[in-house]
């Protein structure tokens, strides 16, 4: 094999890989291991003045990407062939632990096993999780709205800033109801009315529609965005707990988010998962958490 | 050179498809064993999240079995210049993958290599612009 | 009579002035100077049911068609096509398989649509199973053959026009639920043009040789969603297909050894 031709073959397995993980750009905060972003991004954002819209506000718009696969699972895991791993991206408790309660960690388990993750079936995963499934996504800014959307299949997240009140808790989303408002230099999420069918991450995590999911979003410099989420469900957890994870600025030229339809391509291969007995996850109710909290833990006292 | 190369090779080309996978693999995939089939493409399906690359598998018998790919998303495959009139129908690849659970003539795109040793669709096309 | 002559005297001239102020019509601008097309707005006509002249049925409302020229002009065999689409409709057509149903019928679908518009972007984003339509401005398609539901939109303001050009089709999508169709040559291009506060007059010309004789138009008013704190919520109609469908049972335990 001559040296040029080896060459050649270095040159394109070199492209494969990078076609596969693009550059990050260049951060104030580079490490992408969760709580030490996390604790470079909170002293960072201080002195950090970001760029602004023509009204003022801090322009978060863009195309990110987010590197760490907490979707696979909250906590630190480490790398197979099923996973890319990652440091945990539970900053609080600062032990990196979800904070579950005993009934809901058994119940998180059978989740896994039974009811496929949504995104296999190409349905929409939530907030706190549409925010750190794979891909590009897109922060478009006017004074009105931020609107978040992702490569993967197509969400989009419409946050309205003029501080009307939440819909009714009769109307349930897939997305939930977000608001938004500017806090300094951080726009503030809160959002509410979710319809409890998404998981948290592949280890079959979880909450009721009674969650309330309050995100912060903030520049650390001009290629990096802090990204926090503190989910709050006491039927589930012990306590709220905060993820936080590192959005980086894309550096690819000319990129664009493109159509991906998940589920017109996937209908027919749904089967395969069908055939080794996998459900849709129904979510898990308010009522019906209370009442299986009770028998998890009335079984606990019979033993 | 030639020493290092054969690392670097296999490094590359054995990454699995899906670096980070949206949905568990296991779920959908028996990991615990890779498998190794020959055949002749016939289409592939250009869709996201992924494409489906079709080959058809010829025994000693000469008795032909159909088998689907799961493969990188076609919008991976148009960002590095490829469409889909590059695809080589009736080229003989050899694939390494993981089987699909159910038992269904169904593998992921581990390795998916043409009889002169490149990748298909690996890297960018020649003259992408 | 002399009363009569004066009251259609400025009937008449009343009707002057209203053709003058829509011809006129100012729409308020963005920071950036455009036309702001923003908004929450919804197709209200029966387009969705057949885009041409139709009866009514059970479940479907009569319909003057928004074709201009009353029919679309197929080829022959493509005629044959619409025919079989419509009598398979009830499990082909895309919308009952709750799949994204591409540019034109996403703009008369019977969900509310938003327009969320930059500079350089626009989004259009539909409560139907969360469809994203990107619309980049002054920018170039890419190089086909592409497939995409939605297409590849790219823009230009024409005065106070957005025209949008779409190319990379698939050949999946219906332009509404009797069967009428397109292949993937299908080219669009639509003109979006605010004519008052509450009202856009959307136009499209279709070309498509594999399936049309020669490009035709359809045309019809847009009307904003005017109620208070309006916003868009959710239409995930494969959710609910999929939590109906019937599962096999369950070979994994449930986790607890059982």
């Amino acid at each position: 094999m001559t040296a040029r031709l080896s060459l050649l073959l270095v040159a394109a397995a070199a492209t494969t890989m990078a076609a596969q993980a693009p550059a990050a750009p260049s951060s104030a905060c580079p490490d992408d291991a969760h709580a030490k972003f996390h604790a470079c991004a909170q002293a960072a954002m201080k002195t950090f003045t970001p760029q602004k819209t023509a009204d003022g506000k801090p322009d978060l718009s863009g195309l990110w990407r987010r590197r760490a696969a907490a979707h696979e699972d909250l906590e630190e895991h480490p790398k197979t062939p099923d996973d890319a791993g990652a440091t945990s991206a539970v900053v609080d408790p600062a032990d990196g632990k979800v904070p579950m309660q005993p009934w809901s960690d058994a119940q998180r388990r059978v989740n896994a096993q039974k009811f496929l993750h949504h995104n296999a079936a190409c349905l929409l995963s939530g907030v706190p999780t549409t925010m750190y499934m794979t891909g590009l996504y897109q922060f478009i800014q006017t004074p009105e709205y931020v609107v978040i959307q992702s490569e993967e299949a197509h969400p989009w997240r419409i946050i309205p800033l003029d501080g009307r009140p939440h819909l009714s808790s009769r109307v349930r989303l897939w997305q939930g109801d977000s608001r938004g408002r500017w806090d300094g230099n951080t726009l503030v999420v809160e959002t509410t009315n979710l319809n409890a069918r998404p998981y948290l991450d592949q280890r079959g995590r979880f909450t009721t529609e009674d969650a309330t999911v309050t995100e912060r979003f903030t520049l650390v410099d001009a290629n990096t965005m802090h990204y926090q989420a503190t989910i709050d469900d006491p039927l589930v957890y012990t306590r709220p707990f905060t993820i936080a994870l590192a959005f980086r600025r894309n550096t690819q030229p000319n990129t664009e988010i493109w159509e991906e339809a998940c589920f017109e391509s996937n209908a027919e291969h749904m089967e395969h998962f069908r055939n080794v007995g996998f459900g849709i996850f129904p979510g898990i109710s308010a009522a019906q958490a209370r009442e299986m909290k009770r028998a998890f833990e009335a079984q606990g006292t019979q033993r | 050179m030639t020493r290092l190369l054969p690392v670097v090779f296999a490094v590359a080309f054995l990454m699995p498809v899906s670096t980070d996978a949206h949905h568990s693999l296991a779920a959908q995939f028996d990991i615990t064993a890779t498998h190794t089939v020959t055949g002749a493409i016939t289409r592939m399906d250009w869709r996201n999240p992924h494409a489906w690359l079709f080959i058809d598998v010829k025994d000693e018998k000469g008795q032909v079995t159909p088998y689907e790919v799961e493969f990188a998303a076609a919008n991976s495959l148009y960002r590095r210049g490829w469409r889909q009139d590059d695809l080589p129908v009736g080229a003989s690849v050899t694939i390494t993958g993981y089987r699909a659970r159910d038992g269904s003539r169904t593998l992921t795109a581990n390795e998916v290599k043409l009889p002169d040793g490149r990748t298909l669709f690996g890297g960018a096309a020649p003259g992408a612009r | 009579m002399h009363t009569f002559r004066i009251a259609a005297a400025c009937a008449l001239f009343v009707c002057a002035l209203a053709d003058a102020g829509e011809a006129q019509y100012r729409a308020p601008r963005t920071a950036d100077g455009k036309p702001d097309l923003q908004g929450i707005w919804q197709a209200v006509n029966a387009a969705v049911y057949d885009v041409e002249d139709h009866g009514a049925s059970l479940g479907v409302p009569a319909g003057q068609g928004v074709v201009e020229g009353g029919v679309i002009p197929y080829r022959p065999e493509a005629l044959a096509q619409r025919e079989k689409n419509r009598a398979a409709r009830a499990t082909e057509d895309n919308e009952a398989k709750c799949h994204m149903v591409g540019v034109p019928r996403i703009m008369y679908m019977p969900y509310p649509f938003q327009i969320v518009q930059t500079p350089r972007q626009i989004m259009l984003m539909s409560e139907y199973v969360h469809t994203i339509r990107n619309i980049h401005l002054d920018s170039a398609h890419p190089r086909g053959p592409i497939q995409w539901y939605m297409g590849d939109s790219r823009a230009k303001w024409d005065g106070d026009t957005l025209v949008v050009d779409t190319v990379h089709f698939t050949d999946q999508t219906w332009l509404d639920r009797s069967g009428n169709f397109h292949s993937d040559a299908l080219h669009t291009v639509e003109r979006i043009t605010r004519t008052g506060p509450d009202h856009l007059l959307y136009e499209v010309t279709l070309e498509d040789p594999k399936t049309y004789t020669r490009p035709w138009k359809m045309s019809m008013p847009l009307y904003r969603r005017q109620e208070k704190n309006m916003q868009l919520l959710e239409y995930e109609c494969y959710a609910y297909q999929l939590d109906t469908a019937k599962v096999s049972p369950s070979e994994v335990g449930d986790g607890n050894g059982r």
